[in-house]
């Protein structure tokens, strides 16, 4: 069991360093990106493990944003964190209830959408050049095309 | 594990693409060469397998698949180009949309 809680804490260490070398506005829509996923398949019985899976992962990304972002968004990224900590609380009671699915997926897509504007990559004509988005890799690639 | 797919996967490839995120599979789609890349944490990834195997920008399209429930969803990050007219994270473009489920489908589930 330590072996296994000691494997896992490796894998985060290292999804955070990867996700920590990204410029900010790509860490912010990458939280976009997640947020809007944990909207997929809401009418499924399976969804309360997804939405619990991909909740995760945006408070993940949030910890990993928070301390770089102006003082203005930390607030936002405060307040969508407690959303979010909610929603995993009561994922179960979200997946059961058609009413309340429908209320949590529709503020995702809001945060989702608030949360891409704030990154600003949508103003770029190519944000991934912009931002050596792979990092180090489409200098390389654009030798190749 | 990245895998570069031309044909249909095998289900040990599926395995390896699947180790990165458990339920889900992020690829990028190179809809003009008709291949995909797939597998790794962030669909980044398979866009940068796909530059370095020679796919152009321009033809590269973001997408995730759903095993269980065979659901794929056209939704990514690497979607957003102005410059190509799509604005958002989705893939606006009907057209493109069914070309990358398309190949999605019929590489990661064989029909």
């Amino acid at each position: 069991m330590t072996n296994q809680i000691a494997i896992e804490s490796d894998e985060i260490q290292a999804r955070r360093h990867r996700f920590m070398n990204l410029a900010l506005p790509v860490r912010l829509g990458e939280l976009a990106e997640s947020l809007a996923f944990a909207t997929v398949t809401s009418d499924h019985p399976k969804y309360p493990k997804f939405l619990t899976r991909t909740l995760n992962e945006s408070v993940n990304l949030i910890d990993w944003t928070v301390a770089a972002v102006d003082p203005e968004v930390q607030i936002e990224l405060a307040e969508l964190r407690s959303h979010l900590t909610d929603w995993l609380r009561d994922a179960q009671a979200i997946g059961g209830d058609p009413v309340k699915r429908a209320r949590v997926v529709a503020a995702l897509r809001e945060w989702s959408q608030k949360i891409l504007d704030r990154s600003g990559l949508a103003d770029y004509d190519d944000w991934q050049m912009e931002f050596d988005y792979p990092p180090g890799i489409r200098a390389a690639a654009e030798v190749l095309v | 594990m990245i895998h570069l797919l031309h044909t249909r996967a095998t289900p040990e490839q599926l395995d390896e693409m699947l180790q990165a995120l458990e339920d889900w599979i992020k690829v990028a789609v190179d809809i003009r060469r008709d291949i995909l890349a797939g597998g790794g944490k962030l669909h980044a990834e398979g866009e940068a397998a796909l530059l370095a195997d020679g796919s152009r920008q321009g033809d590269i399209w973001g997408a995730t698949w759903e095993p269980d429930l065979h659901v794929v969803t056209c939704e990514s990050l690497i979607n957003i180009r102005p410059r190509q007219n799509n604005h958002s994270m989705l893939i606006t473009d009907p057209v493109i949309r069914d070309r990358v489920v398309e190949i999605v489908r019929r590489l990661l589930e064989g029909t």
